[in-house]
């Protein structure tokens, strides 16, 4: 019986249609690939003129002190200068527009703060960051949801005493978490062969000595005085004697908690103690210098300390 | 140690980016298996050619989909074909993938368009659907059979090289990442094909005998031992591959085997030492070896090779594992790690994962309603 020849034709159809297929996938690419792509690069060219045409929402830090100087200066000085108002109030053409009636964000609670400030490892350890929870304990709030600026004003959030463009230079700060992953103990004493590190007991030694036997012994020296780095090897000091930077921890308020820190009633308290009119303008540490650490006598030079002396 | 710098402690490419090369490594291994049969003519494995030609094909659906899961603009997942760069490896992915789906569906349709028509014979909606796959041509005599056949074992045979390229794609991808120790080797192109193999091989012999069982079909033992065979042979080669890989590195005592050694022993030391090589490798190759070197009892054969093979599938899943995500938790400083584990429930957590993994099986049970995948199985006696 004779073979039956191969037959193709049934295949022609599913070919067919591939190649169909393909064509249609080839126009469609012509048409989806946007006229100006490539002439400038791997993008759209007219991309750039688009975005060129768009006017700006955001207007800037010169816009806004046009109107709010005064706010303006008390931001400028302190922690959150550099941090443009936009960045809290949200774009302010809108409100320009109105002519200063709404038209900008207010932000409330605590996330708006907490999207700078909360505690992620991926930040540098310089920068300003809490575990809510914590924090709270620390300056003895008891109730959770109270709001960041119960305490913090936004717009001079640690009430500096004094600009903080114009603070002493000062060698770098060092933190655990500047290196470490995952460490955030920063009391934990310097293993055995690590490398040097820049401590403030090696200059202000007797002070730190001092510091150690009273009552805010477990507060870093950093906490007071406040550290802003500016290099890879140098940053801004600033020893923030202003009242309201101590009454961030002791002023009574309904929200703190019962072990929180000693708590005063504010401007009552120094009214009540004064004994003269002079009495009355007196900082902190002025009467309370005795519970922090001793002033320093004489200038303590570098390396007061012995470099293998006591580590924590 | 513990220097991690500040933009390494997330790890970015998730349990998703694990799945991906490990679904297409489903699929090489699968198409391998059916190649063997058709290209081949190892007719032994005639038992799972079709079945694992559909594996193929199906696992190849749900390849991109961790990849879609893990983007964060999925809807423009087309661009990589539209506007593609190709300055970037990746850029390939997508004229890859189409042509070898291409591949695969034009070879399901001439090796089973006997099925098909038989089917579209009969009335329903499924037989409508095997008439629109056929393209209304329901003609078939031995000249057409013969056809099918010719074309059939061409295609089969250009799509060795595409299975190739499309996994080997995915270990050039890491592999040519040279600012990460742990991935940047030629050899994981290499690695990643036989590791594809192994998995492939063994996903088919995990669900031929699961299927067996259920339905109470008597096993093709001639197809499992012969399985068997390839399956201790491409994971001898596989393992050794990994395992030439470390051991050159860790010879060489290069700058970078300073943090390797200690991401083996600290970070990987469960999953990479003890999980992949001494439970999911060493116990599969002497289970696989007593029964490819003695003769059995089939009922004792058939669990050792049941028990080797899902341990295997495990294993190329660590291997996947550890290197997509062994080599994000290595620092460029070379002095510290980071921690990466998965959610339950997130985007790209392990639930998706799962249903990701789940969904191709169920589309295989799909498929075998359409047209049988298994015409040659005899019930137990």
């Amino acid at each position: 019986m004779d073979k039956k020849p191969t037959s193709y034709r049934h295949t022609i159809w599913p070919f067919a249609l591939i190649g169909a297929a393909l064509v249609v996938a080839l126009v469609a690419r012509s048409q989806l690939v946007p006229a100006s792509f490539g002439d400038a690069g791997h993008f759209r060219a007219d991309a750039i003129e688009e975005a060129r045409r768009i006017a700006p929402r955001h207007l800037g830090q010169s816009d806004c002190e046009e109107c709010h100087d005064d706010v303006a200066h008390l931001h400028d000085k302190d922690a959150h200068a550099g941090v443009a108002c936009e960045t809290c109030h949200g774009p302010g053409a809108d409100h320009v527009a109105a002519g200063g009636d709404g038209g900008i964000q207010r932000p409330a609670g605590q996330q708006p703060c907490l999207v700078c400030h909360e505690l992620m490892l991926a930040r540098p350890g310089d920068f300003a960051q809490i575990v809510p929870a914590e924090h709270y304990r620390l300056v003895g709030v008891g109730d959770e949801r109270t709001e960041c600026i119960a305490c913090h004003d936004p717009h001079e959030p640690l009430f500096m005493d004094h600009d903080l463009r114009t603070a002493r230079l000062h060698p770098l700060i060092h933190r655990c978490r500047d290196c470490h992953a995952g460490r955030t103990d920063e009391t934990m004493a310097r293993p055995a062969g690590h490398p040097a590190i820049f401590q403030c007991d090696y200059c202000h030694g007797e002070i730190a000595r001092g510091f150690a036997d009273r009552p805010h012994h477990r507060m870093r020296c950093a906490t007071c005085h406040l550290f802003f780095r500016e290099s890879e090897s140098a940053g801004r000091i600033l020893r923030d004697t202003d009242p309201r930077f101590c009454l961030l921890c002791h002023r009574g308020a309904e929200f703190r908690s019962s072990d929180a820190p000693p708590s005063i009633d504010w401007p009552d308290h120094r009214a009540d103690m004064a004994e003269h009119a002079t009495d009355l303008t007196k900082r902190c540490i002025d009467c309370h210098q005795d519970r922090i650490h001793p002033l320093r006598t004489d200038a303590a030079a570098p390396g007061d300390t012995p470099r293998g002396g006591k580590e924590s | 140690m513990d220097f991690v710098f500040p933009n390494e402690l997330n790890v970015t490419w998730t349990v998703m980016i694990v799945l991906y090369p490990y679904i297409t490594g489903l699929v090489a291994g699968a198409f391998i298996v059916s190649s063997l049969y058709h290209v081949f003519s190892r007719t032994e494995l005639k038992a799972v050619a079709r079945f694992s030609l559909a594996s193929a094909f199906v696992f190849l659906l749900f390849a991109p989909l961790p990849l879609l899961m893990h983007l964060g603009q999925p809807q423009r997942a087309f661009n990589i074909m539209i506007t593609p760069n190709f300055a970037s490896a990746m850029a390939g992915f997508g004229f890859i993938y189409t042509a070898y789906l291409l591949v695969l569906v034009l070879e399901i349709w001439f090796v089973m368009r006997s099925s098909f028509i038989e089917r579209a014979r009969c009335r329903g909606g499924v037989a409508a659907l095997c008439r629109l796959i056929l393209l209304g041509n329901l003609h078939e005599d031995e000249g057409t059979r013969r056809a099918d056949h010719k074309i059939a074992r061409f295609l089969a045979g250009v799509g060795i090289p595409l299975a190739c390229l499309l996994h080997g794609y995915v270990g050039f991808l890491f592999g040519s990442l040279k600012a990460n120790p742990w991935w940047s080797t030629p050899l994981m192109f290499v690695i990643f094909i036989f590791s594809a193999i192994v998995s492939g091989i063994a996903v088919l012999i995990f669900h031929y005998m699961v299927v067996a069982r259920l339905n109470g079909w008597k096993l093709d033992q001639p197809c499992i031992r012969s399985l068997t065979g390839y399956l201790w042979g491409f994971m001898i080669i596989a393992v050794a591959l990994e395992l030439l890989e470390v051991l050159s590195i860790a010879y060489k005592q290069t700058e970078e085997w300073e943090v390797l050694g200690m991401l083996i022993r600290r970070k990987l030391w469960i999953s990479y030492v003890i999980l992949q090589y001494l439970v999911f490798s060493l116990i599969p190759f002497l289970l696989l070896g007593i029964n490819t070197l003695f003769k059995l009892r089939d009922r004792l054969a058939n669990a050792m090779i049941w028990i080797a093979a899902t341990m295997l599938l495990v294993q190329v899943l660590l291997m996947r594992w550890n290197v997509v995500v062994g080599g994000q938790l290595v620092s460029k400083s070379m002095r510290g790690f980071t921690d990466y584990l998965p959610g339950v429930w997130e985007k790209e957590g392990l639930a998706v994962a799962a249903a990701i993994f789940t969904l191709p099986f169920c589309i295989l049970w799909l498929f075998n309603k359409i047209v049988p995948l298994f015409p040659e199985a005899k019930p137990r006696t």
